[in-house]
C-alpha cells in the first residue's frame, strides 16, 4: 500500500510545513514556531474541510510546482489578490484565486509563482501533510532543525507524506467546495497597535516618541525567527543588556545598535536584549504579509485593548468561516477519471 | 504583601512586579534589586529559583483547572514570562489570581533532579583548553578539575531545544564569550563563559569558549520525552577519556547506557 503524497517539483526559496506550532515546551528552548499567518493557517484549512490543526504548506516569496499523486481538495490563503495555476493531465492550465477551495486530481500540479500583495501565502490540502509530529505538531522551526521534512525548509524533489482525507459532511450535496464570502479578516490598518513593555523603562522617553512618530522599512533580512526594521534608531537610557527573559511573539526587540528586531513564530525562546514593545497578537498575521521595503508604524493601545482586539478578532474570523459559501464552479479544467475522485 | 504593581529594592529604587508583553504574556518580574547580569549573584539565583517555583504552582493550577489560558511559562533569570491567550483570560485576572502566591514562594532546590553528565576534555572536542589555559594562568588539567569539581545549576534554557545554562562555575574559570563567535560548532561540544556552561545541543554557530564533548544527547526527537535538562537541574560533569567516550557514545545509541539521575 502506498501513502498519498505531493512531490515538490520546485520548492521555492523559503517554503515550509507548518501548523498551529507547539507552545508548551519554551522552557526548555523548544520554539512555539508554526505558520506565521495564523489567519491564513485557520482559512485554509477551514476551505479544505481540515480541522484547525492540520499542517500545510507556508510559501515565503513563491515560486512552487507541487504534483499531486492523490486527489486532494486544496485552498490558497493569506491575501486577496494571490493565484495558483492548476494544470491538468491535458496540459490544460485553469487559474484558481485565494479564497476558495478546490479539488487537485492525481497527476495535476499546481503552479504558485510571484505572490501578489503579501510576502507569505499558505496553501491548505484536506487531510493535511503528514510529516512525523515533535510534541504533537508538524510545524517546521529550521533554525532549530526540527518538525516538518527533516527540520529543514523544502527542496526540489521532496516527498510530502498526506494524512487520510476529510470530507465536509455536506459532500452528499455535491458542494464540497467552498469560498469566503466576507474577506474583511484581511482588512489590516497600515499601523501596527503594541503594548509598550516590558523594557521600555530602559528607552528614552524620546525613544519612544521616535518608534511611535516615525515611518520604519521592513528590511531585506527577514525571516521566520524575526524582521528587521531599516529607520531611526531608538536611543537606551543606558544599555541593551537585561536578565535574560521569555520571548513572546510580536516582541519588539532592541539590542544596542538601537535598530528594532520584531521577533516572530520561529523566535528563540529566551533573550538578553531590552524589548521595548510587544506587536499585538490580532494584528501578528499582518506582519506576515509585508514583504522587504514595506513601511511600518507603531501605534500605542494599553494591555486590555490589546486583550480585546484579540476577541474582536477571534469574532471576525469565526464569521468569516461561518459564513463561507459554496462557489461557481470552475468549468475550463478536463474531468479527471470519475475513480479518482470517489469521495465527492 | 504585594498589594500594588510596585517593590521597594534595597537601594531604594522602585521596580515592576508585573511587566505586559503585548496582550498576550504577562513577565512576573523577580529582580528587586534592580540587578545587572554578574552583580550580586545570589540574590539573581534566589529571585531565579523563585519565578521557578511560581511557574510550578501556575502549572500545577491549570492542571487542576483553576486557572484557564495558560499557553506556556517560560523561567527566565530572575523572571517569568506566562504566555496567555487572550480569548480565555486577562493579565488582569492572572494578577490577581497569582499576586497572593508571591509571598509564598518556596525555593524549588529540594525537588531538584541531580543529573551527572561525562565529558570528554580537550584535544579535537575541545579546542579552546588550550588556549585559554594561558589566558586564566592555570594548566589544562587544572581547568578540567575545577569543571568538574563545579556544581551547576541549569539557571534557564533557550537558544536552541535542549539548551541549558548551567550557571556555578568556578570563579577561576570566568572568561568572557569569544569575541568572534565561530560560524558553527560541532553538536554537543562543552563550552565556558563568565560563570556559565553551555552544551550545543545541535551544530550551531556559537561564541563560547570550547573545552569538551558530551558523549549523549540532550536533544533527541525520536524520545518520547525528547529534552533531557529542564530548569532547576543541578549538574556535575566527570571526565572521561577518548576511549570511554567511544565506548559510551556507541553504548548510548545501542539504548544500553544510562544517564545517572537522581
Amino acid at each position: 500500500m502506498t501513502v498519498d503524497a505531493i512531490t515538490m517539483i520546485r520548492s521555492g526559496p523559503y517554503t515550509s510545513v507548518q501548523d498551529r506550532g507547539r507552545a508548551g515546551h519554551q522552557a526548555v528552548g523548544v520554539p512555539e514556531s508554526g505558520a506565521l499567518d495564523r489567519v491564513a493557517l485557520r482559512l485554509g484549512n477551514a476551505l479544505v474541510g481540515n480541522p484547525a490543526d492540520k499542517a500545510g504548506l507556508e510559501i515565503c516569496l513563491g515560486g512552487v510546482q507541487i504534483a499531486f499523486q492523490a486527489s486532494r481538495r486544496v485552498a490558497l490563503t493569506g491575501s486577496v489578490a494571490a493565484t495558483m495555476v492548476i494544470t491538468d493531465h491535458l496540459g490544460h492550465d485553469i487559474t484558481v484565486y485565494a479564497n476558495r477551495s478546490i479539488r487537485v486530481h492525481a497527476g495535476q500540479t499546481i503552479h504558485i509563482n510571484g505572490l501578489s500583495g503579501t510576502n507569505t501565502v499558505f496553501l491548505a490540502i484536506s487531510g493535511g501533510i503528514g510529516t512525523p509530529p515533535l510534541y504533537g505538531s508538524r510545524a517546521t522551526s529550521p533554525n532549530a532543525m526540527i518538525g516538518g521534512l527533516k527540520g529543514r525548509l523544502l527542496k526540489d524533489g521532496d516527498v510530502l507524506p498526506l494524512c487520510p482525507d476529510v470530507a465536509f459532511p455536506d459532500t452528499a450535496k455535491g458542494y464540497a467546495d467552498k469560498m469566503l464570502s466576507d474577506l474583511t479578516v484581511y482588512d489590516a490598518s497600515s499601523s501596527l497597535r503594541v503594548v509598550f513593555g516590558p523594557q521600555d523603562d530602559r528607552f528614552t522617553d524620546q525613544a519612544k516618541a521616535v518608534f511611535l512618530s516615525s515611518t520604519y522599512q521592513v528590511s531585506p533580512l527577514l525571516n521566520r525567527m524575526g524582521m528587521r526594521l531599516d529607520g531611526p534608531v531608538l536611543e537606551h537610557c543606558d544599555n541593551a543588556d537585561i536578565a535574560s527573559d521569555g520571548i513572546v511573539n510580536g516582541s519588539v526587540q532592541v539590542p544596542g545598535d538601537g535598530k528594532p528586531i520584531i521577533l516572530l513564530a520561529d523566535h528563540q525562546t529566551t533573550g538578553g536584549y531590552t524589548k521595548i514593545a510587544t506587536v499585538i497578537q490580532a494584528d501578528l498575521p499582518m506582519l506576515a504579509r509585508r514583504k522587504p521595503g514595506d513601511s511600518i508604524t507603531f501605534t500605542a493601545i494599553s494591555v486590555e485593548e490589546a486583550e480585546q482586539a484579540a476577541r474582536d478578532h477571534e469574532a471576525l474570523l469565526c464569521h468569516a468561516i461561518e459564513t463561507m459559501v459554496a462557489p461557481p464552479p470552475m468549468n475550463a479544467i478536463a474531468s479527471p477519471c470519475p475513480s479518482d475522485d470517489k469521495s465527492d | 504583601m504585594i498589594s500594588s504593581n510596585k517593590q521597594h529594592s534595597h537601594s531604594g529604587q522602585e521596580t515592576k512586579r508585573f511587566l505586559p508583553a503585548g496582550g498576550h504574556g504577562l513577565v512576573v518580574n523577580f529582580d528587586d534589586t534592580q540587578l545587572r547580569p554578574g552583580e550580586s549573584k545570589g540574590n539573581t539565583d534566589l529571585a531565579t529559583r523563585k519565578a521557578r517555583a511560581l511557574a510550578g504552582l501556575i502549572q500545577e493550577a491549570a492542571k487542576d483547572g483553576k486557572l484557564s489560558g495558560i499557553v506556556d511559562l517560560i523561567p527566565g533569570l530572575t523572571n517569568l514570562l506566562v504566555q496567555y491567550d487572550p480569548l480565555l483570560i486577562t493579565a488582569k485576572h492572572l494578577q490577581t489570581t497569582i499576586t497572593p502566591w508571591l509571598d509564598h514562594l518556596s525555593e524549588d532546590s529540594g525537588k531538584s533532579r541531580h543529573i551527572r553528565i561525562p565529558c570528554c576534555y580537550g584535544g579535537e572536542f575541545g579546542p579552546d583548553l588550550e588556549g585559554i589555559a594561558d589566558q586564566l594562568n592555570l594548566s589544562a588539567d587544572e581547568i578540567v578539575e575545577r569543571h568538574v569539581a563545579s556544581s551547576l545549576e541549569v539557571a534557564i534554557m533557550g537558544f536552541l531545544p535542549g539548551l541549558a545554562y548551567m550557571k556555578g562555575v568556578d570563579e577561576a574559570l570566568y572568561l568572557p564569550r569569544r569575541k568572534t563567535p565561530r560560524a558553527m560548532v560541532p553538536a554537543l561540544t562543552l563550552g565556558i563563559a563568565m560563570d556559565q556552561t553551555v552544551v550545543y545541543p545541535m551544530p550551531s554557530p556559537g561564541g563560547w569558549n570550547l573545552i569538551g564533548r558530551i558523549p549523549i544527547a540532550l536533544f533527541d526527537p525520536g524520545k518520547d520525552n525528547p529534552v533531557l535538562l529542564r530548569p532547576g537541574d543541578k549538574i556535575k560533569f566527570y571526565q572521561i577519556d577518548i576511549k570511554e567516550y567511544n565506548d559510551i557514545y556507541k553504548s548510548y545509541h545501542e539504548g544500553q547506557f544510562v544517564v545517572e539521575i537522581s
